[in-house]
């Protein structure tokens, strides 16, 4: 047999060898350890900013057949519904923000979930009957999946859907159809028993908030995680309040990522020197930096005012447009000035 | 077959045109099955394999009909290989053959071990939140853990292809093993009715029942499948602790106890740890002003290695990806519901240099050669 040939043959095993052992390898059991698990975990709670005011928001007397769930997630409350002859239906009341609460799609979410074909949305509003939440009004929709299969449970529900201030609000009852018939009037006197309270303040930790003069031109708005508040101010100006521990970093690196996110060459110490204005209240200080895109019709432009006090480091940062952001650096200048200037 | 014929076959120029019309077939016939398959599928049975099968319904055998990635690659590497052993003898004026078709072997090569040696895992991380490892989309596995140690936890993890087919698992490293009553592929499961769901105990104590339902697999590329398993575990004295229900849909994990020492059990997706940790300082998701295009997704990350002493902040953004100890962290979405999140897709590719520098060797050897072929053509005709 020539060299050649053996060469070939043996490359050509090689690779079948090579190719089998590595993906045998691929599929073993791997043992590894790894170090507790006490990484942080983001500052807010799993349910959104919307979801968590909007559930101390709601107020309803539970029937005496239904008993809470612990552990609802999402900001979803639900129930276990114990009917006659040990049969159980479940109800859940889950809040939406706003955008998502248009009822056509809510409604189509659900007829998918049961096997049902969507339907348009004049045909939703043709479906739905009136039912007072309360005293708000709502519509109710009673739906039924049509399922096939005969090993499988019938399965209905009945929901109301109702919106309050920002919020949509999804009063579901679930189950087989029979015993979802048994609930049905709990539910309603449920529904009948439901109030809704004034919305509370959207900051999430409001015992660490200093207090603060809020301009008459901004508004608030939800903050995301690690942030303590947020504004919108004139002209689609953002306004966010964030406190971290310590240093955060030290100013030089947090005004270098401020730069690069406005596409801003990084600055060294001496040139953040040269360029940082210090503020002071009394025997409180703080640094103000300005920084703008060289040119262009929108240029950003990012105003910042750090503190640091009792351990934490505080950011108050203005952005928006050049334009934009030019009238309301006052504004946020004497807003953080309200901070520390308050009287306690 | 004479060793003649053999070499004859392996060093045939048919061979080569034969098995590049394989390759475009391939290709072609893997583009189509691509919309119903889907990319990961049709790179896995087209690609990633010896032979094409066409499954034989659910019975879990197919028929051969065409050869996969591997062969067809193969052969051509094999022939090219052969066909320089056998015939090739070196002058100058091959130089840059020679080098173009040793790039060409390094491409082949380049592409074996990325198919075998690539994986594609994703972080999904939160603004202020730290992770240390990622996970990886398209494998789960049965993650059996030991809590005891103050210190540090242990981890035995089981893949998910394991539970298809094997009814008793025993690792060495375990007090006990875990019978596989049940695995399904693909399901959905919710703490609260729905249609077609049968109830199922989550444990044997009496905790609320979850519903759970069968789903046939998915195949696109923006879902995956969420498996479910019924696992009992049995002391190795035989006794049985009980049967769980197991789920990729489950937010926590279940714990047990077994002869004093605290245990974490769950189903998965499957995680790849690193000997690092990254921070998300901020995530940035600009629009272009006016719209709600999307004009830059941008994460700043805090890197942190304890082994090398690192500590350093690094902007991840679209075509800026952050290549760290083996890996690469491209910018790959975000969290749409609080547009406060950043998920880092992570490439493990120990070849990514190979397809650089195979192309730059072919773009060398054709330059070359036809280089040299110009100037002996122009030598010729002055004289």
């Amino acid at each position: 047999m020539s060299k050649t040939l053996i060469g070939t043959i043996g490359l050509m095993g090689l690779g079948v060898a090579a190719v089998w052992l590595v993906r045998s390898c691929q599929d073993q059991i791997q043992v590894y350890t790894i170090p507790k698990e006490n990484l942080t975990a983001p500052m807010t709670s799993d349910a959104s900013p919307v979801q968590r005011s909007a559930a101390a928001q709601l107020q309803y007397t539970v029937p005496d057949n239904w008993s809470e769930r612990v552990g609802s997630h999402s900001g979803e409350t639900s129930f276990k519904v114990t009917l006659s002859e040990g049969d159980s239906v479940e109800a859940s009341v889950i809040p939406f923000p706003a955008r998502f609460g248009r009822e056509a799609l809510l409604v189509n979410i659900v007829r998918q979930q049961l096997g049902l074909a969507p339907i348009s949305a004049t045909q939703v509003s043709a479906d739905g009957i009136s039912q007072k939440v309360g005293d708000v009004p709502g519509t109710l929709y009673d739906l039924e999946s049509p399922d096939p299969d005969p090993n499988s449970l019938p399965f209905r529900m009945v929901m109301v859907i109702t919106q309050q201030d920002d919020t949509s609000w999804f009063f579901k009852l679930a189950g087989a159809s029979e015993p979802v018939e048994q609930a049905k009037p709990s539910f309603l006197q449920f529904l009948q028993s439901v109030s809704f309270s004034p919305a509370p303040a959207v900051s999430p930790d409001e015992t660490s908030v200093p207090p603060w003069d809020i301009p008459p031109d901004w508004t608030p708005t939800t903050p995301g995680p690690m942030i303590t508040a947020a504004f919108t101010g004139p002209n689609n100006t953002q306004i966010t309040v964030t406190s971290l521990g310590g240093t955060a970093g030290g100013l030089l690196a947090n005004v270098n990522r401020w730069r690069r996110q406005i596409e801003l060459a990084p600055v060294d110490q001496a040139q953040l020197d040269a360029a940082v204005q210090t503020l002071t209240w009394g025997e409180q200080s703080g640094w103000l930096v300005d920084m703008a895109q060289a040119a262009g019709q929108t240029r950003q432009r990012i105003v910042a005012i750090v503190v640091t006090q009792g351990g934490k480091t505080w950011f108050y940062k203005l952005t928006g447009t050049d334009s934009a952001v030019g009238p309301v650096k006052d504004e946020l200048i004497s807003f953080v000035g309200s901070i520390y200037t308050h009287d306690d | 077959m004479t060793t003649k014929t053999i070499l004859d076959l392996f060093t045939s120029l048919k061979l080569t045109v034969v098995t590049l019309a394989c390759a475009m077939v391939l290709v072609f016939s893997g583009t189509l099955a691509q919309v119903e398959l889907g990319l990961w599928q049709v790179q896995t049975r087209f690609f990633g394999s010896f032979i094409v099968w066409w499954p034989l319904g659910g019975s879990g055998f197919g028929i051969p009909i065409f050869p996969g990635g591997y062969t067809v690659g193969g052969v051509l590497l094999i022939n090219l290989v052969a066909v320089h052993l056998r015939r090739f003898k070196y002058t100058w004026a091959k130089t840059g053959l020679l080098l173009a078709h040793f790039g060409l072997i390094l491409l082949l090569l380049g592409q074996l071990t990325t198919g075998l040696l690539q994986e594609e895992s994703a972080m999904s991380i939160e603004e202020g939140q730290s992770k240390n490892y990622s996970e990886v989309h398209r494998k789960d596995e049965l993650a059996v853990i030991e809590k005891g140690d103050p210190q540090q936890d242990r981890v035995v993890a089981i893949p998910a292809s394991m539970l298809n087919h094997q009814q008793s698992i025993s690792p060495p490293q375990l007090p006990f093993s875990l019978r596989v009553i049940r695995y399904l592929p693909n399901s959905t499961v919710s703490s609260r009715p729905f249609a077609r769901a049968a109830p199922v105990q989550v444990t044997e104590s009496g905790a609320d029942p979850v519903f759970l339902r069968e789903e046939a697999r998915t195949y696109r590329m923006d879902r995956k499948d969420m498996p479910s398993a019924f696992v009992e575990v049995v002391l190795r004295t035989g006794q049985s602790l009980g049967t769980r229900f197991l789920s990729t849909w489950q937010a926590k994990p279940q714990s047990l106890v077994v002869e004093g020492k605290p245990y974490e059990i769950s189903l998965r997706p499957a995680r790849r740890y690193l000997p690092y940790t990254l921070t998300l300082l901020d995530f940035r998701f600009d629009r272009y002003p006016g719209t709600n295009i999307p004009k830059n997704y941008s994460s700043e990350i805090r890197l942190q290695n304890p082994q090398s002493d690192e500590d350093r902040q690094v902007l991840i953004y679209m075509n800026n990806p952050l290549r760290y100890a083996g890996k690469t962290f491209y910018q790959s979405g975000f969290d749409p519901r609080t547009e406060r999140g950043t998920i880092l897709q992570v490439v493990r590719n120990p070849s990514w240099l190979m397809p650089y520098v195979s192309c730059s060797l072919i773009t060398l050897g054709l330059l070359l050669h036809f280089a040299l072929h110009l100037a002996r053509f122009l030598r010729r005709a002055r004289s």
